[in-house]
């Protein structure tokens, strides 16, 4: 792959740090909004190949999994999906006043404003610490399975993704879900130089 | 204060702005709400927005407001449903579907320090409309064409087409025919137990493993939802009641899609009687799915 778009090892140490902190805003940020106790596990960051992404994504997916995309406009530019097993949606839906009886569409619109705090507040944050402005696209979901993923997936316009592999503990709901955010080859350029710029000040 | 600056461009906009704080205070209205629904500025500003219209979820759109403010960024309220905010209806003469506006709801920070978000309305009904049409279209031509979308088998139409042609040809030649109904018993909970997608996939794997047992000239189609029909030419009372039976059992052996559910199926089946008509069978073949279903299901009557 074309080396300007490779993050060498001090690159992806910063960027974890960076992604650490946005996402410990987030998860405070939901707690806060559902005025619910959360543990917030670190989370595992990784920086992804897009070509060994789908096979990564399809052995940690349940059967039935709720995949939420969102767009995300200016210098950090491309998409983050929200990928979240059925279980972990059941699990969560009462923090948002729904019971068992939830049907599909309430949950699809619980996913959709999980992913939207989640990537929203996750991108926000790490925009801010690399000094720019982000703007999102209305969000989308789909109920997505081990073989329709295929389908829904198309990754060839992106090269790199991060991955942050997520674990929120409420009382006694666990929810597991993974957050990738896929970068356009400009921004990962961008970042680079950015990420260039706070290696050369800290370490 | 400063909303008077952002109250020339808010009302020469085409669409609705509502400033609110987090209890749903009204501190602005602007002039296309007001026409929108007859309610003037000075009627609603000071009052709250769940108190002028009935809003279907409050604890929602106020926990909405409170990410807001809490993330600095915009949240769409209604991305999928197209759920109104505030109903509003629509004056029309010709030509439309919906009676009530169908809206795109975003909510974003207006001033932070003061706790204010500003709500956008806007009127999305035509484009809900030409979707519509297009459903309404896609399923004409669904009727016309022979299959059915999801199992790839033939459809209800084609069958009956199918029925009326066999029954002239039985007539005829003194050909029997028989026919056989069946459906999943609680498909339902299926549904609900493992979702839509994989109750979709339940339907597809058995069109494909009835498909492969049945002869060249039976016709087999779904009949709608999970009850599927067998036309059997040729077929005597007893054949057709035999047929039936190993599709019970076949069903019953199979553990589907790789859930391996375990899935039962009651059948009715009848066969033709000289100068019946179509409807007739049909009745005596759903009276006899009736009774499999009333006897415990699972089986053959």
């Amino acid at each position: 792959m074309d080396k300007k778009l490779e993050f060498n090892e001090d690159h992806k140490e910063v960027l974890r740090e960076l992604m650490n902190v946005a996402y410990g805003s987030a998860t405070a940020v939901i707690a806060e909004i559902l005025d619910a106790f959360a543990t917030l596990h670190v989370p595992k960051i990784e920086l992804f190949n897009v070509t060994e992404l789908r096979n990564y994504i399809i052995g940690k997916m349940e059967d039935d999994a709720f995949l939420c995309s969102q767009g995300i406009n200016g210098k950090i530019a491309g998409e983050s999906i929200f990928i979240l097993n059925r279980s972990s949606m059941k699990n969560i839906s009462k923090y948002f006043d729904l019971d068992d009886s939830a049907t599909d569409d309430d949950l699809n619109d619980i996913a959709t404003e999980l992913t939207n705090i989640l990537s929203s507040t996750t991108v926000g944050k790490l925009a801010e610490q690399v000094d720019s402005m982000v703007a999102f696209s209305p969000p989308s979901v789909h109920i997505v399975n081990k073989v329709s993923i295929k389908d829904d997936l198309k990754m060839k316009d992106y090269s790199q993704a991060i991955v942050i592999s997520t674990s929120i503990e409420f009382e006694e709901e666990h929810i597991y879900g993974d957050l990738i955010l896929f970068m356009q080859d400009d921004s990962i350029v961008w970042i680079k130089e950015k990420l260039d710029v706070i290696i050369e000040e800290y370490l | 204060m400063e909303i008077i600056f952002a109250k020339r461009i808010l009302d020469s906009m085409d669409s609705g702005f509502i400033i609110v704080d987090k209890d749903l205070n009204i501190k602005f209205w602007n002039k296309w709400l007001q026409i929108q629904t007859g309610k003037f500025a000075k009627e609603v500003e000071g009052k709250k927005l769940d108190e002028l219209f009935p809003i279907e979820n409050s604890t929602s759109i106020k926990r909405k407001i409170k990410t807001v403010l809490a993330m600095k960024s915009t949240v769409f309220y209604n991305a999928h449903s197209a759920k109104p905010l505030i109903e509003i209806s629509r004056p029309h003469i010709t030509n439309s579907v919906f009676d009530i506006m169908k809206q795109k709801v975003t909510i974003s920070l207006y001033n932070s320090h003061e706790g204010l978000v500003c709500i956008n309305i806007v009127d999305e009904t035509l484009l809900h409309e030409a979707n519509y049409r297009l459903e309404q279209n896609v399923k004409s031509l669904e009727q016309i064409s022979s299959i059915d979308g999801l199992t790839k088998i033939f459809n209800r139409s084609k069958f009956h087409e199918r029925i009326n042609h066999e029954i002239k040809i039985s007539e005829r030649y003194n050909i029997e025919l028989g026919l056989i109904f069946f459906d999943i018993d609680h498909f339902k909970k299926i549904n609900d137990k493992y979702g839509h997608q994989i109750g979709d996939d339940v339907l597809v794997q058995i069109a494909s493993i009835i498909s492969s047992y049945i002869r060249d000239v039976d016709t087999f189609a779904r009949w709608g939802g999970e009850e599927f029909v067998i036309l059997l030419p040729g077929s005597s009372a007893q054949s057709t009641y035999k047929l039936a039976e190993k599709c019970r059992l076949l069903m019953l052996s199979t553990e589907f899609t790789d859930k391996k559910i375990n899935v039962t199926s009651s059948f009715g089946v009848s066969n033709y009687i000289s100068g019946e008509t179509v409807n007739k069978l049909f009745l005596r073949v759903d009276k006899a799915l009736y009774q499999a279903k009333a006897n415990g299901r699972n089986q053959v009557q």
